[in-house]
């Protein structure tokens, strides 16, 4: 039984479903043809902040309309979700679905946001976008983090969830790297230090294939 | 009507709304008392929905 819901204008509706539907991480409901999805939250204030800074990341995830408190205290953010998840992809569709990951992690790398790395069911896909299922995976980078872990892992976990395969890696590192200078130029870097030939390209999908899937 | 509520009165009588607003269609069942208030967060206002 959930304590509580606080929930945007417009959305006062979901007081009734919310109060039938147990919160849980990665749950979701309809109401009324819509679908909405709950994230859990580390506390009230990052859900109040997701909430409030929807706005400026509408492009990259989907719509917090609300969050709820479960019943032990533990708080959800509720987003409007408007695509299907990675299991729900169809087969053919699954090369846009990956290059639209990629794309989306770069998109994030360019605006300084971080997100540790995107698996094919942190995102949803509509209208060849894929946008994170929950704002609250994305922070703002700071000097010592690494946008290439977040590229590695993103490219490794497409591949072990069986919605890329190995041979599609260096097309999906391309995109992203087209899209991402600020990977670019750090894997520039890194094969510079290390006295390495190679292109960014093969070294990203190297190393991707040498980590263990962290998703 | 969707927008944000201030607040609502309920008629004598008509108090088993139990907090739900009664401009919106009633769960079946499983009805349960809740006390709805508003809340700013960050400049923007919010319904808030107590369960209990």
């Amino acid at each position: 039984m959930n304590r509580f819901a606080v929930l945007a204008p417009g959305f006062e509706r979901l007081s009734y479903p919310l109060d039938r539907h147990d919160a849980a991480d990665g749950s979701a409901f309809s109401e009324r043809s819509e679908r909405f999805c709950l994230s859990r939250a580390q506390s009230e204030e990052h859900a109040q902040m997701a909430l409030v800074s929807a706005g400026g990341l509408s492009e990259h995830a989907s719509e917090p309309v609300g969050y709820v408190c479960a019943g032990q205290g533990e708080i959800f953010v509720v987003c409007r979700s408007s695509g299907r998840k990675g299991k729900e992809i169809a087969h053919d569709e699954r090369r846009a679905f990956s290059t639209a990951v990629v794309k989306r992690l770069a998109a994030l790398h360019t605006e300084g946001l971080g997100c540790g790395g995107l698996s094919p069911e942190a995102v949803e896909f509509a209208g060849k976008q894929a946008k994170l299922l929950s704002p609250l995976r994305i922070f703002a980078l700071a000097e010592g983090d690494s946008v290439y872990y977040e590229a590695v892992s993103t490219l490794r976990a497409l591949v072990s969830s069986g919605v890329a395969t190995e041979g599609e890696m260096p097309k999906l590192a391309s995109a992203y790297l087209s899209h991402s200078p600020v990977c670019r130029h750090e894997v520039a870097q890194h094969l510079q230090k290390k006295g390495r030939k190679g292109t960014a390209r093969d070294e990203l999908v190297k190393s991707a294939m040498k980590i263990i899937p962290f998703f | 009507m969707q927008g944000m509520q201030e607040f609502f009165r309920l008629k004598a009588g008509k108090e088993d709304f139990g907090g739900y607003l009664p401009l919106f269609s009633r769960p079946a069942s499983g009805v349960r008392p809740a006390s709805v208030s508003a809340v700013a967060i960050g400049g923007r206002k919010f319904t808030r929905y107590r369960y209990e």
